[in-house]
This record gives C-alpha cells, structure tokens and sequence, in this order.
C-alpha cells in the first residue's frame, strides 16, 4: 500500500480522505496509506486524556485533520451548550484541524438530547436563528465553521425556502461555509422528490468547502421508498454520478468517504476515497 | 404559524413516545404517513443511544443477554434521556438506573458492575496526572504534613461492592471465550477495586482494606491526618507511611497541595520520599 506523504496540519488538500474511526487507529499508523487527510468526530475526541486522544494527536501529525461534530444542536431553540462549545474549542486548539464542521439541523430541545440530527423548517425563523448561532459559534472558535446538509425523512408543512435556497442564505447571512454530503443530496431527494441537480445548482460554487460521500440502504413502506443515510455501505452508482456533477461545479474541494456502521477494513476505505480521487480527476480532465 | 420552539418540542415528544399526533398538519405526509416519518427519526434516536450502552457496558450485555440489555436500555432512555450532545456520556446515570430498576432482585448485582463499567470508561479518557512535586513535599515542616492533601491519579477510579465484581468481570469479559468458566458465587466475597489507566490499557486490582480506606478519602480530598484516620480503622495494623510511598511509586497517588497558600518552606524534610 503507498504510504502518505502529505503534510500534517496543513489545510485539507483537494483529494479525498476518510473517516476516522477507533477500529483503525493503529492500522492507520502502521500503514500510513495514502489518503489526503482524516476526518474525526469531534466528540469521539473531547476526552481529557487517554489512548484515542493520543492517537489523533499522532496521526494529526501525519495527516490533515478536520473535525465533524454531530452534538453542537446548532438548529436548537434550547441556549448553546457553552460546556460543549469549550471542549470543542480545546479540540481545536489542540489539534489544528484544516476544517471545522456542524450541521444544518437540531438535536436538543427543553434540555434532553436526542443525539440524532433532526430536520429544521425551512423557514425564514429557522434561518435567521441557525444563523446567528452559527455566528456565535464562528466567534467563540475564532474561525469559520462548515454547515452540512443532512438527509432527512420527513419535511414541515409550511416551508419558505427550498432547502438549497436555505443553505446559500445560510452561508451568506452567517459567513459560513457549506459542506455538501452528495449522498445526504441524494436521499433526500429521493425521499422528497426534488431533483437533486436543481439542489446542486442553487449552491454558491465558492460556499462549498469539503464534500461527503456515504452509502445508504433502501427501506419499503408498501409502494414508497424511503432511503436511510446508514454509512453502512459503498457508495451508489447513483451518488457517484452525482458527485461527478459536483466535481464540475465546486472544483478543488476535498471529499470525504464516511462510513460508520458495519466498518470494513481500513483498505476497503482507502479504495474507495481512491475511487473519489479518480473520479474527480477524470472530471476535471472532462472540464480541461 | 407555529413558532420553531413549538415545532421541536411537538417533534421530541412525537420521537420520545412514537405519537405523531402532536405534529397533525406540522409533517409533509406525500404518501407516507407522519407517523412512520418520525418513526425513523424514533428509531435512529434509539439506536444511537442502545448501541452506545452496548459499547460502554460490554460486561452487562453478556450477563444480561444482548436482548436484556436493549430492554432495560429503552427503559432508561425513556427515564433518563440524554442531556448532552456527545453520546459518550450516557450511560452515567445507568448504574442508578438499574439500583433502581433491579431492587433486591437475583440481579441486583448488576448494578454494581454498572458502576464498575462506568468507572472503566472515565478511566479510559481521564486527563493524565501532573507530575508529583516530591521535592517541595520533601520541604514541608512534619508539623503541616497532617493538611496534606493528597491527589489521587485522574485516570483512577476506586469501587467497593459486596459482590466478587473483578471474577465477575474478567468472566464477562468481551474479549473471553462464552463458557469458560465455572459460575461465580454471588456470596465469593466483598470487592475493594482500583480501575487505573496506565498508558494505553486499564488494570482492575484488589486492595487491601487499609490501602482502600486511604485511598477513599484521598479521593474524596480529605487531608492526610483524616484519611490515615480512615485508614486506620480499616486497617490498625497498616505502615502508613509504607502505603502512601508504595501508592506514589504506583503512581495511584500522583499529586499534593495544602489547603491553604502559603509558600512552602525551603528546608527539605525526607518523610514523604518514596
């Protein structure tokens, strides 16, 4: 396997990267394979000390580090969690991180935490409130974070903005930029029934800062599909075509494989960012 | 119009009991019903929050059964639902949880091996200890060592229970084999545990009743005078100043202050080396 030779703590690189999970800990630094960089749950970090906080210290010196978090409940009408918000600072300052990302929706409300992510209304209430948080949060980090667009399983009646339409004046109104899951595009628009190249398009091509791609599994409700952002699986055929879009319009933007349920062996990721790298170079070949 | 903050308390209600009736008209339905729509967001919720007391609690998921514990764990999710955003921190209250749950029950034991998974898991992310200033303490007037405060490794968690929890544990571990061994008598014999982290793994050991004694008030930040009380009593034949010098050499004991600021002296005193 070709080993990295990327500089650590440096800015994400426009190449592909993977997830970082414990399972992969020790083979990533015996390995060193030949990934663009790591993206770390943030919370998965917030330790004080300890062997997985050593870890990600080591291979922050190996590799390029962004981090994801999933517990900040940005969309939450409940107050930030400041508690949360510090041990995040500390992550930060302590590894570096090239990018820094949340996202578009909400987890918590009259102080219990669902720990999943929920959808917001698109509304123009829910985007000048995600926006000021989100504010508030670029200032207590004292840098800009990225918001990403989540799959989602149902939609509010009564929605103001399509939800593409949301993001743009989400990254305008906050100074945020966007991390575009192309899979999370993909199943919900399947599950909604917009077309996922009109989401696409009415993306700011200089918002995106870093894409995701994932797999998904298919449930049936009697005739109706719903798709499920699982992580569990490869990506789709369908979301390698869509990914070939985005490759079009937000040009050298790093893209991220994330698999988080049924992990495989670590080569099985490093082939598919490897498969992501292939497919952005022959893109842009394409747009050459 | 429904205000955002309604909207997320009808929507967490819906998701925390699986009626969707607090959305009615709130939910895009497009052939799907409402409630089947935030039935997945329901299920996700409790996934989530099963699949991590399956990780943090390993030992109980095979005592218990894989199905046991996802049954209690739905129970505890309803009573106890999370309030922060990192899932690592959910099964704090599990042990209290399950005291209450199993009473005086055959399995009342499990509570106490709740606690001991529990303590295993801050262990593994505790900070590590500052360095033991042993100089300095060398310096202090024997007069003031009875205020010494001493700091018990961060990455060290003591449990005491009437049952045998560490052949409990290393029985259940995930790591061994099912049906290894011969069944454990509930009634084998009190446990005085150490959870420490030393580097990259965690060591469970017995204490001797005088060393637990001291160690218990240290932690609690008793001074010196009143945990070599404790200690004592636990044990009246116990060398005092050989356990606190073996504690420090183990690195159990990895800190020290004074309740008070004043500087400490310049003449060095050897009580405390170690």
């Amino acid at each position: 396997m070709a080993t990295s030779q990327t500089v650590a703590r440096g800015p994400i690189p426009a190449r592909a990267g993977i997830g970082l999970r414990a399972v992969h800990h020790e083979a990533l630094l015996a390995e060193r394979p030949d990934v663009g960089w790591l993206e770390a749950h943030s919370e998965n970090y917030f330790a004080d000390g300890g062997a997985s906080l050593d870890y990600l210290a080591q291979l922050a010196e190996i590799y390029p580090i962004s981090l994801h978090g999933v517990g900040l409940s940005l969309g939450s009408t409940d107050p930030i969690d400041r508690a949360h918000l510090r041990r995040l600072r500390r992550l930060v300052d302590r590894i570096e991180p090239g990018l820094v990302s949340e996202h578009v929706s909400w987890s918590s409300v009259g102080g219990i935490h669902l720990n999943d992510l929920l959808p917001l209304p698109y509304t123009w209430e829910a985007l000048r409130h995600l926006a000021r948080r989100v504010a508030d949060v670029q200032d207590a980090l004292g840098r800009q974070i990225l918001l990403e667009n989540v799959s989602s399983y149902l939609q509010f009646t009564g929605a103001e903005l399509d939800e593409w339409d949301f993001l743009a004046a989400l990254a305008r109104e906050s100074g945020c930029g966007l991390l575009l899951d192309v899979n999370n595009v993909y199943v919900s628009s399947r599950n909604h029934g917009f077309d996922p190249l009109e989401f696409l398009a009415g993306i700011p091509r200089e918002a995106v800062h870093e894409i995701h791609l994932a797999g998904h599994t298919v449930n049936r409700h009697g005739e109706r599909e719903i798709l499920i952002d699982t992580h569990s699986t490869h990506v789709c055929d369908a979301v390698w075509g869509l990914y070939d879009v985005a490759v079009r319009r937000f040009q050298d933007v790093p893209a991220l494989i994330e698999w988080d349920t049924d992990i495989p062996a670590l080569g099985v990721l490093v082939a598919e960012a490897k498969a992501a790298d292939l497919h952005r170079e022959a893109r842009r070949d394409l747009a050459a | 119009m429904t205000s955002l903050r309604d909207l997320q308390l009808a929507f967490a209600t819906a998701v925390r009991t699986g009626d969707a009736a607090p959305l009615v008209g709130r939910v895009v339905t497009n052939g799907i019903p409402a409630e089947r729509r935030v039935g997945i967001y329901a299920n996700n919720v409790r996934e989530n929050f099963l699949g991590t007391l399956e990780a943090t609690f390993p030992v109980l998921a095979r005592l218990g059964g894989r199905d046991w514990l996802r049954s209690v764990g739905t129970a505890y999710l309803r009573d106890c639902p999370s309030r922060t955003g990192n899932l690592h921190s959910v099964g704090e209250r599990f042990a209290c949880h399950l005291g209450a749950a199993l009473g005086d029950t055959r399995y009342a034991y499990f509570q106490d091996v709740a606690r001991l998974e529990w303590a295993y898991q801050q262990v593994l992310v505790a900070r590590e200890p500052d360095a033991f200033d042993r100089d300095a303490l060398a310096r202090l007037p024997p007069a003031r060592h009875g205020a010494v405060v001493f700091a018990m490794n961060p990455a060290a968690a003591l449990i005491a229970s009437v049952y045998p929890l560490l052949a409990i544990w290393q029985a259940n571990r995930p790591e061994c084999v099912a049906d290894a061994g011969p069944e454990i008598p509930l009634d084998a014999g009190a446990s005085r545990l150490l959870v420490l982290r030393r580097r990259d793994h965690v060591e469970l050991r017995e204490l001797p009743a005088g060393d637990f004694a001291f160690l218990s008030s240290i932690a609690q930040h008793r001074p010196l005078a009143t945990a070599a009380e404790h200690a004592l009593q636990a044990d009246p034949d116990l060398d005092l100043p050989q356990a606190l010098i073996r504690l420090v050499q183990l690195e159990i004991v990895t800190g020290w202050r004074l309740p008070d600021s004043n500087p400490l002296p310049a003449s060095p005193s050897p009580e405390f080396r170690s």
